[in-house]
């Protein structure tokens, strides 16, 4: 239930936007949720409508957009995916819910350094608003 | 946008002190202050939380006795410290499984920001941050998003370490500085140069060599004369 947090957070900042602009409707607001951090979309779709709910913010269009984890690697300049890194399944909690963990336990595959820079898919993040 | 930042107020809004150790060069004793710093408090039975910030390389859990890959924070709607010796204890260890963690400045400011954000600590009299050595990411995040901070400086008596916190004291963070504890004092020598810093003393602590006996085990760490000096220091913090 981590989500929760993670949408408290989302909401947290909408409505702060908002409350400077004197507006409590979104007519689209897309959050970007990265591979690495393997949030559950369901869970966290659900606290954030729940949470805008109770600060009676209407949002008219909620899109959640998957983004694909790429890294680099400082070291040898080569680009990897997630699943190219190898990372133990056991270790998987611990990255959601701090996703730069990865770096105990990701080498490069190529050189086997931990100096791997997350280029996009880290975690959750407001994509887009429109009032 | 990123939507931590402003939630970090909101996570730490029932906590009424935070109190960040800091210095200038390593090996000071931060750490060691810190912890015991946040045990005398509950031994005051003041509900008091740790956080270790010093992300790349914590070791608060050494000084607690707290085996990270064993303990795991409860998970509700975020995350809660683990309570140990009567204090709420929150470490990247625990994620880590107390192994160390390569990281750029970008990666130590995600960090300091995800912590914050999905800590729950609820209501505490005192929030205590170990920190990294120097004046870097961490430090900086700390005075940007934790407004009535309080920086307690931990110095050695070498000029080495007072001439970083002269330099502290020139820097914006120089009037978050609440006092200094001055630490591994030999035959209680005071620099002078401490003087030129402005800053409050609020203890002088000898070079104790055995109290490395004490790391691991908070009741023993508790009976030194290390820990009354400690007290010592939170008397004038707290008056």
């Amino acid at each position: 239930m981590h989500e929760w947090a993670l949408a408290e957070a989302i909401v947290e900042a909408v409505c702060g936007y908002l409350s400077k602009r004197g507006v409590n409707r979104v007519a689209s607001l897309k959050v970007a949720v990265g591979e690495l951090q393997s949030v559950d979309e369901g869970i966290l779709r659900f606290a954030v409508e729940e949470l805008f709910k109770g600060r009676g913010v209407e949002v008219s269009s909620l899109v959640f957009e998957k983004e694909p984890a790429v890294f680099r690697c400082n070291s040898c300049g080569r680009t990897w995916r997630l699943e190219d890194l190898g990372i133990p399944e056991d270790a998987r909690e611990a990255i959601h819910f701090i996703p730069e963990v990865f770096h105990v336990f990701a080498r490069c595959p190529h050189c086997g350094s931990q100096d791997l820079e997350i280029i996009q898919g880290r975690g959750v993040y407001i994509g887009s608003l429109e009032l | 946008m990123d939507p931590r930042p402003l939630i970090i107020s909101e996570r730490l809004k029932e906590v009424k002190r935070v109190l960040a150790v800091v210095s200038g060069k390593g090996g000071v004793g931060k750490t060691l202050v810190a912890s015991t710093m946040a045990l005398a408090l509950a031994e005051r039975r003041m509900p008091v939380g740790l956080l270790d910030l010093d992300v790349t390389n914590p070791s608060c859990h050494v000084v607690l006795g707290v085996e990270p890959s064993k303990e795991t924070p409860p998970e509700d709607m975020g995350v809660l410290p683990v309570s140990v010796h009567g204090l709420k204890f929150m470490s990247l260890a625990f994620y880590t499984r107390g192994e160390a963690l390569p990281l750029r400045g970008a990666g130590v400011d995600d960090v300091f920001k995800e912590l914050l954000a999905i800590t729950r600590w609820g209501m505490l009299e005192a929030l205590i941050l170990d920190t990294p050595p120097g004046f870097g990411d961490v430090i900086l995040d700390i005075a940007n998003y934790i407004p009535g901070v309080g920086f307690i400086a931990v110095t050695t008596p070498s000029r080495l370490s007072v001439e970083s916190l002269r330099r502290l004291a020139k820097t914006h963070l120089g009037g978050r500085v609440v006092g200094v504890i001055v630490n591994m004092a030999w035959k209680g020598y005071i620099p002078e140069d401490l003087g030129k810093t402005g800053f409050k003393l609020l203890t002088i602590i000898p070079y104790y060599p055995d109290l490395e006996a004490c790391l691991g085990n908070p009741g023993m760490l508790l009976k030194t004369e290390f820990a009354k000096k400690i007290d010592e220091a939170l008397n004038l913090l707290l008056k």
